[in-house]
């Protein structure tokens, strides 16, 4: 675990950062991520019968939105 | 497809091709297929790749991780490393519990490629089975191109297992190129190795 004490300074100077440039570059990286993660998970729940209320209320949003947004693409398997 | 062009044990190739598209998901009949298809089978040509390391098995996990690098692809690792989220320990976990076809799925699916099925199946090669049209990705008619060359090269005319073989490893698009890279392979090699035993053969 001495690798992850030794690269904690570089994190956190990082993170800290207030150039906007990094800031706002890993604000849209971490979106993308989540974009790709919850096609990922969407897909896997609705696999296994989750209903669109159960993986909305996951989600923390609305039945409609999840629906709007996956139904398209998971609605015919 | 071109049945007629095909000898049996070449069509019954492409059968597998499609059924490897079906089974990992994909909604399109690619290179790849035909690849697992062709290593998977009992023939020469299937028996000379896999001596050289080309197993279904392996093909098969580049496959899957061609899948995944589309799932996480256009993600900038840099700008997320510096919030200290490493994309690659996330790829990991996330290969590591997932299915292929649910990876494969999701890689689609991120990718957004035009509507399938409304596609014209007139206008667009592809194959039928069961009702379900697949179009062809690229690199596939390059390969069938190669394929049919092979054949009329030799002295009949109908594209064999080795010709789809010698036709698949000279294509320059579609996802083989980068399969054989992966797994340290060449493409002449692989070629020589199956001329090789098609000459014993005969």
């Amino acid at each position: 675990m001495l690798t992850s004490v030794e690269s904690a300074p570089d994190i956190a100077e990082s993170a800290a950062s207030t150039d906007p440039d990094v800031g706002l570059r890993a604000v849209a990286a971490l979106r993308a991520l989540a974009e790709r993660l919850e096609i990922l998970q969407v897909d896997n729940a609705r696999k296994l019968g989750w209903s669109w209320q159960e993986i909305a209320g996951r989600l923390g949003v609305t039945k409609q939105t999840v629906h709007r947004k996956h139904a398209k693409r998971t609605g015919a398997r | 497809m071109m049945a007629g062009y095909l000898t049996p044990d070449g069509r019954a190739i492409a059968i597998r091709a499609y059924e490897h598209a079906v089974r990992l998901g994909h909604r399109y009949l690619g290179s790849e297929h035909f690849l697992l298809a062709l290593v998977s089978a009992d023939q020469p040509a299937g028996a000379a790749l896999r001596e050289h390391g080309l197993t279904p098995e392996r093909v098969e996990e580049e496959i899957v991780r061609l899948a995944v690098a589309s799932l996480f692809g256009g993600i900038d690792r840099d700008a997320l490393a510096a919030i200290g989220i490493e994309v690659d320990a996330v790829r990991a976990k996330i290969e590591a519990s997932f299915g292929p076809e649910a990876l494969v799925q999701a890689g689609q699916d991120v990718r957004r490629g035009p509507r399938l099925p409304r596609l014209n199946p007139r206008r667009v090669s592809g194959a039928w089975r069961d009702g379900v049209f697949l179009p062809h990705a690229p690199g596939v008619e390059q390969s069938l191109d190669n394929a049919r060359r092979e054949a009329q090269a030799g002295p009949g005319t109908q594209i064999g297992v080795e010709h789809l073989a010698l036709g698949l490893l000279a294509a320059s698009e579609g996802p083989v190129p980068r399969i054989l890279a992966a797994l340290g392979l060449s493409a002449p090699a692989l070629r020589a190795a199956i001329l090789d035993r098609y000459r014993q053969a005969s």
